[in-house]
């Protein structure tokens, strides 16, 4: 009785944890099947007819699957320049216990994003680069790169030194023990800070809203297209959020394993 | 196979000296032995030896070329370490064959080496095994199989025994003297042990506190310590030290008696140590004279007996033949063997 009671008392909390979590994603995904009328119903009815229309909005109207490729190709790239900076990076600071860059790149990663977007802005258009997707990549490695840093700063940190040197001793220079040696043993470090950099990425917004151009344009900034200033369609809005909101859930589901042990790593290894 | 030569050589990590001007030669196929207590920077030492830490003055030449600014991966060294630091992604077989991989060896030539290493350690049986599968023991072969298929001009030992079980550190102890015996290359092994440092050993560099106490065989080390640290870390039981007066070969200890002791030279009359081994220590016949002691512990070890005894106020240990086994309580008289009882001046010399 009283090891049902202790075990009792965690599932309700996290239930009701989950719930409310769970319950602004699932009002999005049914709000995406209901009609302009009833989107709008007070009170919001949970029985209803749903329909495909805000669908056939999204993509039939407008040029949504343009953009959400966007989004795509501006996180992915930006992730893939992400981690190749971060990587040795966090390498080198971690193996020669150097605190200031990683603190450096925290404050770039902290400091607010509207710091950046004037200079930018002046800085790509001169290069002609205004709206390109080089300009969203570049912007976005700021996001991707610092937080794939710290990711994989306790990976790092925890690997056996013993096996670097070993590598040096059996006649490697820095790359390749980092490539055939280090990344082996770290790499559920570098699937975590994958994903994560693409997940942040894909949802940054304001350097999207201000650098891509009319063809560059994100899923995220293109869905702020249904809220007008009279006017907002919400069954579209919640159509857009939905699908944008399907490629880190279905990433995270698949590597969920990895994230656990992943996030858990610099706890545990003491 | 390569001699190694270490001259003036002087480590520090800012204001904190970790090895100050340090200066042996290494013969071309000798078993060295750096040994001395923890912090003492023997290990350091060796890794200076690999190219894995930099100092700030001084020389170290492998062969006949000066290696301090040459990187480890150039000096052909291979170097087994405590924790193994095998690759854990990889099988044993390429944890071995790696380093001959990228020196760009031929795949015959990878194979025999392999092949040869692994019967040596008779760990064939285990080639295509990931290390995790492996026990400590097994590991530790397999972290010895990566540095013999290298061929390299010396070996480098970091405590390689360390993480074993006693058991298993007698039998890999022997199979690397044995190993030594076989490749008769340069092997340079660190050690805090004592015993270790004298079962492997042709000589040993004694170290403390980034200095070079005593560089010599262990028979040296055992008989002819220079300094009472050395005495009393070589040797177990430890060695004994007794306050005493010095004057010329006779001790005068606080109990009045008189002990005839070895001295190097001659000095003028002062206060110091005289210094004895357990094993050097026996008792008189009934009857007979010598330096009396009431015996505190008796340990019965079969083939020897160990007492702990008290002389004045001054602990001393005794090994005698196992078949006699006094009582605690009792009194017994110790006679020092002749020529045994060595003498230390107040700094811990020998004089």
């Amino acid at each position: 009785m009283d090891n049902k009671q202790r075990t009792l008392l965690p599932t309700v909390l996290f239930s009701l944890g989950a719930i409310i979590f769970m319950s602004p994603i699932l009002w999005m995904a049914l709000s995406s099947f209901k009609s302009p009328l009833e989107v709008t119903a007070y009170p919001p009815s949970l029985v209803f007819e749903p329909t495909l229309e805000n669908y056939e909005e999204l993509f039939g109207r407008t040029e949504f699957l343009h953009y959400t490729w966007n989004s795509f190709v501006v996180a992915g790239l930006s992730t893939l320049l992400g981690l190749v900076l971060a990587i040795p990076a966090a390498f080198a600071i971690s193996w020669h216990r150097m605190v200031w860059p990683a603190t450096v790149s925290l404050f770039a990663r902290m400091a607010p994003g509207t710091l950046f977007l004037l200079p930018w802005f002046i800085m790509f258009s001169n290069l002609g680069l205004s709206g390109s997707y080089t300009a969203l990549v570049l912007a976005h490695a700021v996001v991707t790169m610092p937080l794939a840093l710290w990711i994989l700063l306790p990976y790092f940190d925890g690997m056996p030194r013993e096996v670097v040197e070993s590598g040096q001793i059996d006649g490697c220079r820095g790359p390749t023990i980092l490539v055939r040696l280090v990344l082996p043993m770290i790499y559920p470090g570098v699937v975590v800070a994958t994903i994560m950099s693409f997940v942040f990425s894909w949802n940054y917004f304001l350097f999207a809203l201000a650098l891509s151009g009319f063809d560059t344009k994100t899923a995220i900034v293109a869905s702020f297209n249904f809220i007008g200033e009279g006017t907002t369609n919400w069954g579209a809005l919640m159509a857009a959020a939905t699908v944008i909101a399907l490629p880190p859930l279905v990433l995270t589901f698949m590597v969920q394993r990895w994230l656990v042990a992943g996030l858990s790593f610099g706890a545990v290894k003491g | 196979m390569s001699s190694v030569a270490v001259r003036n050589v002087v480590k520090s990590y800012g204001e904190h000296t970790i090895i100050e001007d340090l200066s042996f030669d290494i013969q071309d196929g000798e078993f060295m032995v750096f040994v001395g207590p923890s912090g003492c920077g023997k290990s350091t030492l060796l890794r200076m030896i690999a190219g894995l830490e930099s100092f700030q003055r001084g020389e170290i030449a492998i062969g006949s070329r000066v290696v301090n600014f040459v990187p480890a991966r150039d000096r052909n060294i291979a170097m087994v370490f405590q924790d193994y630091a095998l690759y854990p992604h990889m099988t044993i077989r390429n944890n071995m064959s790696f380093g001959l991989k990228m020196r760009g060896t031929d795949k015959a030539e990878i194979e025999r080496r392999v092949a040869q290493a692994s019967e040596i350690l008779q760990i064939g049986h285990l080639l295509d095994r990931k290390p995790r599968a492996l026990s400590g023991g097994q590991r530790q072969r397999v972290a010895m199989g990566r540095a013999i298929v290298r061929e390299p001009d010396v070996f480098l030992f970091d405590e390689p025994l360390s993480n074993l079980d006693a058991k298993l550190r007698v039998e890999v102890r022997t199979e690397i003297k044995r190993l030594h015996a076989r490749l008769k290359t340069t092997m340079i092994y660190v050690t805090h042990d004592q015993v270790e440092a004298m079962t492997m050993a042709d000589r040993i560099v004694v170290l403390r506190g980034g200095a070079v106490e005593q560089i010599g065989t262990p028979a040296d080390l055992y008989h002819e310590p220079r300094t009472r640290f050395v005495a009393g870390f070589i040797g177990s039981p430890a060695m004994n030290f007794l306050p005493v007066h010095i004057n010329g070969e006779t001790a005068t200890l606080a109990t009045g008696d008189q002990v005839q002791v070895r001295r190097l030279g001659s000095s003028a009359a002062a206060p110091g140590e005289l210094g004895i081994r357990p094993e050097h220590i026996g008792i008189t016949a009934p009857g007979g004279h010598g330096v009396e002691c009431v015996v505190d512990v008796v340990e019965p070890l079969g083939s020897d007996t160990l007492l702990s005894v008290t002389v004045g106020d001054t602990p001393v240990m005794v090994r005698l033949p196992g078949d006699v086994v006094p009582k605690a309580g009792d009194r017994l008289q110790l006679a020092f063997v002749p020529g045994k009882a060595l003498a230390f001046d107040a700094n811990g010399a020998r004089i």
